[in-house]
């Protein structure tokens, strides 16, 4: 039998015993709202020798149920992060005043008015007014959103900076732990595993995280896409922020402390947490949304420009642009040779048809000074900086080569855009530069018209029937498809002054027959387009019918080959159709569309501002990204119909589209958060402390407490009969 | 055995009154908007399809508006046209008038006196303006008048001078329709009465006149041919017994027949008539007049000229009033197309305005589905919601009371 130390001792055992507990309890009490405080429990055996031992503090976690709250945490901050965010742009746009639909409903229905009614200046001046409103429309979210894109760079640079500071704290607790735990005797230390938790937790909201217990009660931190964060060993990485090219569209990097290794994180929207929240919301609806909405304004800007180019304005001249587009400019990589070099793209007059929300980057691949000619590889990226993937899977990306490098020629590339090699040959193999031809562009657009009567209604061609024309023929309708003036193979058949080529003017040249201005029937069936002054350009037989007649010429051996592909792409610019069936010596007559006695242009003709006005519905933006490359300036290469939608109709994309993402994003939230709530409570089932519970530990402590000290008394008692029996 | 902690107890409580909370301030701004869709997240498909209806709606509107100006504009030119009409059958019967061989040279001046009043009521019809100052009938050139008067013309000396280009409203997305009509085609593009002249003759006389205008017009324009002027002149060649006439074409050496014929007696070919005696082997050359195209102003101003002149021969007074009354029946005639075009587009246009008045009920009631609440429904949800609140309310101050505390 074991000898038994005596009741003294066990009751002064049992005395501290009841005190611990006491103070465990009261602890708990004190502690029941401090956050990430475990309960506590004093772990007591029984000795050998008699009475109680203390053995520790012991808290009581579960950590299967901490590690899937950090988990949930994770979850719950990322979708809150992107939730938050993405419904601040939907409530945006559900603001009918906000609404860009509406601005250019408003736009169409003051130009279908003024339209009715061409001469009438005070409508024409609405219409401009109206075309103000639509930027101003566009520019109020643009800068909506760019201030978002601000606000978000400053809110991921504070999250950056909590998260380096919770990764130091982690590393510190786990050095003052591994010393506390190896420290023989002393007690386990509660509170810095509590605190050390918390932050874990903390870290958890902000980044996805796994750990792993290590040595010596230590935790190894690691980000769930690998890469570690806090190691055993107190070293940690930090996270950095960095943009390159665009230092407005950050990434994310670890860096070790004390050294210039960083590495790059990778896909930031998929670090979880709140930093992965805002970097996929930034990705996949603020980036969208910019390059959408900028592609509203570059394709309502450039339709009307170029319809209006088409027409004859008020004063009888040939309608100029609407709206100025401003060239946008490439930016630099950092690895760059040369961080002052410029790369300058524009949108290729009337082609905005094909230019598409991707970015793109340019590689120059060679430089030839003596040409001067660049070679470049030009790839369709995302916001993110991926690859654009067509419907294969495979990545978009062509090469060209012996592009002009001199600084002020633009070089036709894809998609719409032209590149200007601004500094020339300077340039050294490898740059790249990203062009963002549709990010915010509303912002490059001005109105450039302040003249009401430069909105060009009117057709630049009159069709006249010849006043002798005996039989029932007549004119059912007339195109214009071309009326820039020069002498480059786009140019058309309209002249500086007001006019149309005539001999000697023509491409043909000295000698040779102007366009053809005048339709003149040798039979019902057969007609001659004749020139300006009288000269046959072709003598068409045997025509089945009578529409595009100027298009029937041309593809009538003997149309001079001037007149035709690849000497001009579209000459000379418009052609007419007729209705009826004529008899031979009628004639229609095409001219510019100005009175010849009077030079009064017709004003009250308002063909082209139907054209105009009919641009509201029709299909002029490309809204397939996964399409390959459409060559700027190639008539040859334009977008097929199915892939273009309406202005208006994009429009409504986009709030359905942010409207999408945001509702997903609640339920993925709302999901989210009742996970979190769950684990919360597997976590506060084990660890929380409950007063009632405390309360009647209390008591129960107590009356430990009173017992042994009874215990106590007793053996004074018994110690005192034995010296008064021996007394 | 579970046990719970007082933070569960504190945090479950809060939570749900949080929850209650946004439930009843979603229910309420529903009410106070009568919108469903207060975000476009609350239904994205909606939501876009909302503002296409809003679009179509916006865009139907202006047809509407655009409808009541192509209304407008084209009953004002269809009365314009009325009053010409009117005043066209008025100047024909006075043509009819003059034919009587009875009226003395005074007569025929006080005629001539009012078909010159017609004649400058029809002038300033042509000229007719719209509510904007735009001369309706100018086609593109609207500033300045349709027609002018050029006395010193040395060809027609009431001129149509403005164009064929027509403006064009548009009422629905697939009709656009002319607002009006150009004068050119209306009025300046109608022919005068066709004629044929004895060009050279071998016969001791030779007269010809139109007998039949129809059968004559027929020729005309079977045998005609504009590009060719040669080919308009035709020859008689009386036969050696001097019984029968052969008619060729002088240009194309074609022969068009041979007719019995009696010398002194008229000879009719094709509706012209012939005055002729002729002898075997003589030969009459005759022409196809170039066609001329007058409108009524000008018939009727030639008509005046007609009539105030004294010393005028018998026929070429009949001539004269053949010339009046085919013009004018020609006019008429052109007149009464573009009246019948003008009745045809108001038929479509109020077609059109029904179809889009169909348009836009149809159109508001599919934006209402989607977009706005039932209201009773609305309310009902916010009095349920409200007191959803109100009972989490009531059970937080309910559990939370219970403490062992207070019994020690």
């Amino acid at each position: 039998m074991t000898i038994r130390t005596d009741l003294f001792n066990i009751g002064s055992s049992g005395l501290r015993a009841a005190n611990a507990q006491l103070n465990s309890a009261s602890n708990n009490i004190a502690n029941v709202n401090t956050e990430g405080y475990s309960r506590e429990r004093n772990t007591l055996v029984s000795s050998q020798i008699g009475g109680v031992v203390i053995q520790g503090v012991e808290r009581i976690v579960d950590r299967f149920a901490i590690a899937q709250l950090r988990r949930d945490n994770s979850a719950v901050e990322e979708a809150s992060a992107f939730t938050d965010n993405a419904s601040r742009i939907d409530d945006i746009l559900a603001n009918e005043a906000n609404s860009v639909a509406e601005s250019l409903s408003r736009f169409y229905g003051a130009l279908q008015t003024s339209v009715d009614e061409p001469t009438n200046i005070a409508a024409r001046d609405l219409v401009l007014g109206q075309a103000d409103a639509v930027l101003g429309q566009i520019n109020t979210l643009e800068s909506f959103l760019a201030n978002r894109q601000s606000d978000l760079n400053q809110e991921i640079d504070s999250i950056v900076q909590e998260a380096n500071g919770l990764i130091q704290n982690i590393a510190d607790l786990n050095l003052q732990i591994q010393v506390l735990s190896n420290t023989a005797g002393a007690d386990s230390p509660t509170a810095l595993l509590d605190a050390r938790d918390q932050a874990i937790l903390d870290l958890s909201g902000i980044v996805g995280i796994s750990t792993r217990p290590g040595e010596n009660s230590t935790v190894q931190v690691d980000l769930s896409s690998g890469q570690s964060l806090v190691l055993q060993d107190g070293t940690f990485n930090f996270f950095e922020i960095s943009g390159d090219p665009d230092l407005n569209f950050t990434s994310l990097s670890l860096a070790v402390p004390d050294s210039s290794f960083t590495v790059p994180v990778g896909d930031e929207a998929d670090v979880g947490g709140q930093l992965g929240g805002l970097f996929r919301f930034r990705n996949e609806v603020l980036s969208e949304t910019q390059r959408d909405l900028g592609l509203i304004a570059l394709t309502f800007a450039d339709a009307l420009n170029s319809q209006n180019n088409l027409g004859l304005d008020f004063d009888g001249q040939i309608g100029p642009d609407i709206f100025s587009i401003d060239d946008f400019q490439g930016l630099n990589y950092a690895a760059n040779a040369d961080l002052n070099s410029t790369l300058i793209g524009r949108i290729a007059d009337g082609e905005s048809d094909r230019v598409t929300s991707r970015d793109y980057r340019v590689t120059v691949d060679n430089v030839v000074a003596g040409g001067p000619t660049i070679d470049v590889t030009i790839e369709a990226i995302n916001p993110d900086g991926s690859p654009v993937l067509d419907s294969s899977g495979n990545a978009i990306s062509q090469t060209l080569t012996g592009l002009n490098a001199t600084s002020g020629v633009f070089n036709a590339t894809f998609d719409g855009i032209e590149i200007d090699f601004a500094s020339g040959t300077s340039y050294t193999a490898g740059d790249q530069f990203l062009l963002q031809p549709s990010r915010s562009a509303g912002s490059r657009i001005d109105l450039a018209l302040t003249r009401p009567e430069d909105l060009a209604y009117a057709s630049p061609i009159r069709v006249e029937s010849n006043i002798a024309n005996l039989g029932d023929a007549s004119i059912s309708g007339s195109t214009v498809t071309n009326t820039s003036i020069g002498a480059i193979a786009d140019s058309s058949a309209f002249t500086a002054a007001a006019g149309i080529q005539g001999p000697g003017a023509s491409p043909t040249g000295g000698g040779g027959v102007g366009a053809p201005v005048e339709v003149f029937f040798t039979a019902a069936d057969s007609f001659e387009l004749r020139d300006a002054a009288g000269t046959v350009v072709v003598a068409v037989n045997g025509a089945t019918n009578l529409s595009n007649v100027i298009a029937q010429g041309a593809a009538t051996a003997g149309y001079p080959a001037q007149f035709l592909p690849p000497n001009r792409t579209d000459y000379p610019g418009y052609d007419i159709s007729i209705q009826g069936v004529p008899r031979a010596g009628d004639s229609f007559t095409i001219a510019f569309n100005v009175d010849p006695v009077t030079g009064v242009p017709g004003v009250e003709d308002n063909r082209n501002g139907q054209q105009l006005a009919a641009l509201e519905t029709d299909d002029v933006v490309r809204r397939s990204n996964s399409d390959g490359f459409l060559a700027t300036g190639d008539p040859a290469s334009s977008p097929s119909a199915q892939s273009l939608v309406g202005v208006s109709e994009l429009y409504s994309i986009i709030v359905s589209d942010v409207g999408q993402q945001t509702a997903r994003s609640q339920v993925v939230r709302d999901a989210a958060e009742v996970l979190q709530q769950q684990s919360r409570n597997r976590v506060d089932e084990t660890s929380g402390v409950n007063l009632d519970e405390e309360a009647a530990n209390l008591i129960r402590f107590q009356q430990a407490y009173s017992a042994t000290a009874r215990v106590i008394s007793t053996a004074q008692a018994l110690f005192d009969s034995i010296l008064n029996a021996t007394g | 055995m579970s046990r719970i902690s007082n933070n569960q107890i504190f945090d479950q409580s809060i939570n749900s009154i949080l929850r209650a909370q946004v439930r009843v301030s979603e229910a309420q701004e529903r009410v106070n908007t009568g919108r469903a869709i207060v975000n476009p997240s609350d239904d994205p498909v909606g939501a876009a399809l909302t503002i296409r209806l809003t679009e179509q709606l916006n865009q139907l509107n202006q047809f509407q508006r655009n409808n009541d100006l192509l209304t407008n504009s084209l009953e004002q030119e269809e009365a314009v046209l009325r009053s010409i009409n009117d005043a066209v059958l008025r100047a024909r019967q006075l043509a009819i008038q003059a034919g009587n061989g009875a009226l003395g040279t005074q007569d025929r001046v006080a005629i001539g006196l009012e078909i010159e009043t017609i004649r400058d009521q029809i002038f300033d019809l042509f000229n007719s303006q719209d509510a904007d100052g735009n001369y309706i009938f100018a086609g593109s050139q609207s500033q300045s008048p349709a027609f002018i008067f050029d006395p010193t013309s040395t060809g027609n000396i009431y001129q149509f001078q403005g164009d064929e280009t027509v403006s064009q409203i548009q009422i629905s997305d697939n009709v656009i329709l002319d607002t009006g009509d150009s004068g050119k085609v209306i009025f300046e593009d109608v022919l005068a009465r066709l004629s044929s002249d004895v060009t050279a003759s071998t016969a001791a006389s030779a007269n010809s006149t139109i007998s039949d205008q129809g059968s004559f017009d027929r020729f005309f324009f079977a045998n005609y041919d504009a590009i060719t002027p040669a080919n308009n002149n035709f020859r008689l060649t009386v036969n050696g017994a001097g019984n029968q006439i052969a008619v060729s074409n002088v240009g194309t050496g074609a022969a068009l027949g041979t007719f019995n014929f009696v010398s002194g007696s008229p000879f009719v070919f094709n509706g012209i008539q012939f005055d002729l005696t002729a002898a075997p082997g003589d030969t009459v050359d005759f022409s196809l007049n170039t066609p001329q195209k007058k409108n009524f102003a000008e018939t009727l101003n030639d008509f005046s000229v007609v009539l105030g002149n004294e010393n005028i021969s018998d026929s070429a007074y009949e001539q004269a009033l053949s010339d009046v009354l085919i013009g004018l029946d020609n006019g008429l005639e052109s007149l009464a197309n573009a009246t019948s075009g003008i009745g045809g587009r108001l038929n479509v246009s109020q077609s059109v305005l029904a179809s889009n008045q169909d348009l836009v009920i149809s159109n508001e009631e599919a934006r209402r589905d989607i977009r706005e609440v039932d209201t009773a429904e609305a309310i009902a949800d916010l009095a349920q919601q409200t007191s959803a609140l109100e009972a989490s309310q009531a059970t937080f101050t309910r559990v939370t009371q219970l403490s062992l505390f207070d019994f020690l």
